[in-house]
């Protein structure tokens, strides 16, 4: 930044003008979809998939991963990246309960996949929060808590225990109309059907076997929406 | 929306600093500017309170916008009588107001000047706004005032308000452990701290500035500013950059323990004497903004004839002006170009500590080992890059498809891209070096010679759509527009009927630098990409109403000064720009 600036001190009327020029090439927006699905089985295990496709903003992220830091944020290339994914695989692959834990990175696409098998609900739910609590090392990092799913007496608790909403605030306008395209999936798959369910914008399907919420990320930073479902099932 | 707000924004405090009461040029307020100031900005208001034809201004909404998001501010009251009605409170509007910023190791400060008119009013004034019932400290005629967020002097003749930013900021959160139980007590404790030093800092600065010289006095350079009185103005000294240098080295942890006094002597003997000036107006039809950078001595005779060059006419043989939405265009001499920034970039090598020297020596055995003349001579040092068009190409991209059980598969869908259409032409300085060059690229398979040998292709699978590289009487062409590609258009160029017309093509060719964007032709290619009825779109139409284009001029040299002019030009030429500015904030505020 420093050289830059310097060298502004002479260049200041070339480079300016020809940044003003470049920049007006690049116009466009940013789309992206995180799909959750937890397939249980009757004795409550199971297999948890968590897909992350970047796919329609493909361009952008090459663009993006070409560039060492946006707005004083690092950004991490597609190795970092890989070694990331492959980080929480090792790391949830040690818990107890938790096996068969593997990724899929697809860096042509920029579909990035983490998926494990799980003895019961509450194995799956401890390996999220080691995961999360190994790989994130920000101050957010004590907002890290247990219980975003429990299965009990044929009850499925899908909860969201943080608090997105400060954080979310403080983001420049930018960022957040970026959440507006991007959407989350949940999609919750039972070995009986459905009795209730705790949240209105969720589908039962037609088995009445699985349901299917599907927000935007803006909904779920802004609290406007939320993911928190509790699904009763069938005796 | 994140444009609005930012728009939004910019419209106030725009407004708020247009029509103060102020005329920016009162010779005896100019004077209590401390030489130590690095930027100083200046309005001559009088002059653009009669161009913005103020009565139908008041009567915009848009005013009472302001006046709303004023009342959400710290300093309402001082903002609100500043914009409104300044003589209420005691200001000498006729003196008018100055906003300057000066800094040391530890402080940004930002400092507004006022002339007082009259003392009892603005005595009541503050009393009411800061005091709270405490007596501001009195020296002789002065009166002290300060808060965690700015300090106050004021006399008889005139009023300094600071605040600013502590630039060794550490976060009294970092202090603390959060597991402490007494983890609030303390962070309470250190704000507390922490305001008090800040409310002290003020008042030491506004004491300090009593005892320093008028900038107007040291500087010669800045009185050939003031006396210029522009609508807008804006003077800054090298010392600008030196700062946000300091703040540079700190964020690079590499560069903390740089030598700084060695550092920013070798600078200073470079820079010390570089000033910007920026004089902006607001004429019939056009915003008009004229940018003078002053070169110090050593500057000025390292830059001799590095401007001189011109691009090349022939280039205009390839841009077709029937969909032109805009170009650049630059010829520098690279050999002085170069020598320059190492003269600049040394200092920073030999202050580094350890690898420094060692780099600074690998930079000169460089020097010995390379053919420095032979790069300097590859290219000729001229460049345009134009647009012609936005094109639409699909991306496949993969999505999901969900059945009734909700079981999904991976589809391929498409999407429309917008990808600028784009010609860059540049001159080959030495042919039989551009060739080893040339031959390294084909070797490299980076270029791919097409079949009938007419030009190359550029091949990546990170590229959406083909580039191409065609190489004519020593121009090299890199363009992603294939209608330049055909064998007789390369050999002579585009008809005549489709070349630029006499005036772009003197800017473009007669120019050390130029630019021009022609902008409802630009925003009629964005428009296809916006979505239909959105706010966006609304506004393009509404700047496709108003808008003709964007040009500059640069760069003129004159002595050891740089000149640039940068014009938007608009539609309608009648009527002064700065009123169609204010009817557009009007509009966009009721969006």
């Amino acid at each position: 930044m420093y050289l830059s600036t310097l060298n502004s001190c002479i260049m200041y009327s070339f480079i300016s003008k020809a940044c003003f020029f470049v920049s007006i090439l690049f116009l466009c927006s940013s789309c992206f979809q995180i799909v959750e699905e937890v397939n249980l089985n009757e004795n409550g295990s199971g297999v948890y998939t968590l897909t992350l496709n970047l796919s329609e903003s493909k361009s952008k992220m090459k663009a993006l991963l070409a560039l060492d830091s946006i707005d004083g944020h690092k950004v991490p290339n597609e190795r970092s990246i890989r070694s990331e994914i492959q980080k929480a695989a090792g790391i949830l692959n040690q818990m107890q309960g938790i096996s068969n834990a593997k990724t899929q990175v697809d860096t042509e696409n920029y579909i990035f996949e983490i998926t494990c098998n799980f003895a019961n609900v509450k194995a799956l739910d401890e390996g999220i929060y080691q995961t999360l609590n190994s790989l994130i090392q920000t101050p957010q990092k004590t907002d890290i808590q247990k219980n975003h799913f429990v299965f009990q007496n044929q009850r499925f608790e899908r909860n969201f225990p943080l608090n997105p909403k400060p954080e979310f605030e403080k983001l420049p306008g930018k960022y957040k109309d970026v959440l507006k395209e991007a959407i989350f999936t949940a999609i919750y798959r039972f070995p009986k059907s459905i009795k209730s369910k705790s949240n209105q914008d969720a589908k039962v399907s037609k088995t009445g076997k699985a349901s299917m919420l599907r927000y935007s990320l803006y909904q779920i930073a802004s609290e406007q929406k939320t993911i928190q479902n509790t699904i009763i099932l069938n005796q | 929306m994140y444009k609005f707000e930012l728009m939004r924004k910019a419209s106030i405090l725009l407004t708020v600093l247009l029509f103060s009461y102020s005329l920016g040029y009162g010779q005896n307020l100019s004077q209590k500017i401390p030489e130590d100031a690095l930027i100083v900005f200046s309005i001559n208001a009088e002059q653009v309170r009669q161009k913005a034809d103020m009565e139908s201004l008041m009567e915009m909404e848009f005013i009472q916008q302001i006046e709303q998001e004023l009342s959400k501010s710290d300093n309402q009251a001082l903002l609100s009588a500043i914009y409104s009605d300044p003589q209420s409170i005691g200001l000498n509007a006729e003196d008018g107001y100055y906003y300057f910023m000066q800094a040391n190791d530890s402080m940004l400060y930002m400092n507004f000047l006022f002339g007082i008119s009259d003392k009892a009013h603005f005595d009541n004034f503050v009393s009411q706004t800061f005091l709270n019932g405490i007596t501001p400290t009195q020296e002789e005629k002065t009166s002290y005032f300060s808060t965690k967020t700015l300090g106050i002097r004021w006399d008889e003749q005139y009023a300094l308000f600071v605040g600013g930013v502590p630039l060794k900021k550490k976060s009294i959160y970092s202090q603390v452990d959060y597991d402490d139980p007494e983890y609030d007590q303390k962070i309470d404790a250190l704000r507390e701290e922490r305001d008090t030093w800040l409310s002290k800092q003020w008042l030491e600065h506004l004491k300090a500035s009593e005892t320093k010289k008028s900038l107007m006095k040291e500087s010669a350079n800045f009185n050939n500013f003031i006396d210029k009185a522009p609508d807008l103005g804006l003077w800054g000294n090298w010392k600008v950059f030196q700062l946000n240098l300091i703040q540079g080295l700190k964020e690079v942890r590499e560069l903390r323990n740089i030598d700084q006094v060695k550092l920013f002597e070798s600078l200073n003997a470079l820079l010390g004497g570089n000033y910007l000036h920026m004089y902006g107006n607001f004429e019939n039809g056009k915003i008009t903004l004229e940018t003078q950078q002053y070169l110090s001595e050593k500057l000025a005779k390292l830059s001799e004839g590095m401007y001189d060059k011109r691009p090349n006419p022939e280039y205009l043989k390839y841009i077709d002006k029937n969909n032109l939405i805009g170009f650049y265009s630059m010829a520098i001499d690279i050999e002085k170009l170069v020598n320059m920034t190492w003269t600049i970039y040394k200092p920073f090598l030999e202050s580094i500590p350890e690898y420094g020297p060692m780099a600074h020596s690998s930079m000169e055995i460089l020097g010995l080992l390379l053919d420095e003349q032979a790069l300097y001579n590859l290219m000729k040092g001229d460049l345009v890059l134009s647009i012609s068009a936005m094109m639409e190409v699909e991306r496949e991209y993969t999505s999901y498809e969900y059945d009734e059980d909700f079981n999904y598969t991976e589809i391929k869908k498409t999407k429309k891209e917008a990808i600028p259409e784009f010609t860059a032409l540049m001159g080959i300085g030495n042919k039989e070096n551009f060739e080893i060059i040339l031959r390294a690229l084909l070797r490299t398979k980076i270029l791919q010679p097409t079949e009938d040998g007419l030009y190359y292709e550029i091949r990546a699978k990170e590229l959406p759509i083909a580039f191409y590289l065609a190489i004519q009487d020593d121009i090299i062409l890199l363009t992603n527009n294939t209608s330049l590609l055909d064998k007789k258009v390369l050999k002579k160029g585009l008809k005549k009927k489709y070349r630029l017309e006499k005036e772009r093509a003197e800017l473009m060719t007669e120019n050390a630098q130029s630019l021009y964007l022609d902008i409802p032709r630009l925003l009629t290619n964005l428009e296809k990409i916006e979505k239909a009825n959105s706010k966006e779109l609304t506004v393009i139409n509404k700047l496709k109403e108003e808008a003709d284009n964007m040009n500059l001029v640069g760069v003129k040299v004159e002595g050891n000064k740089l000149t640039s002019n940068f014009e938007l030009v608009l539609q309608n030429d009648k009527q002064n720009s700065l009123k169609i500015l204010t009817q557009l904030m009007n509009f966009l505020f009721h969006l």
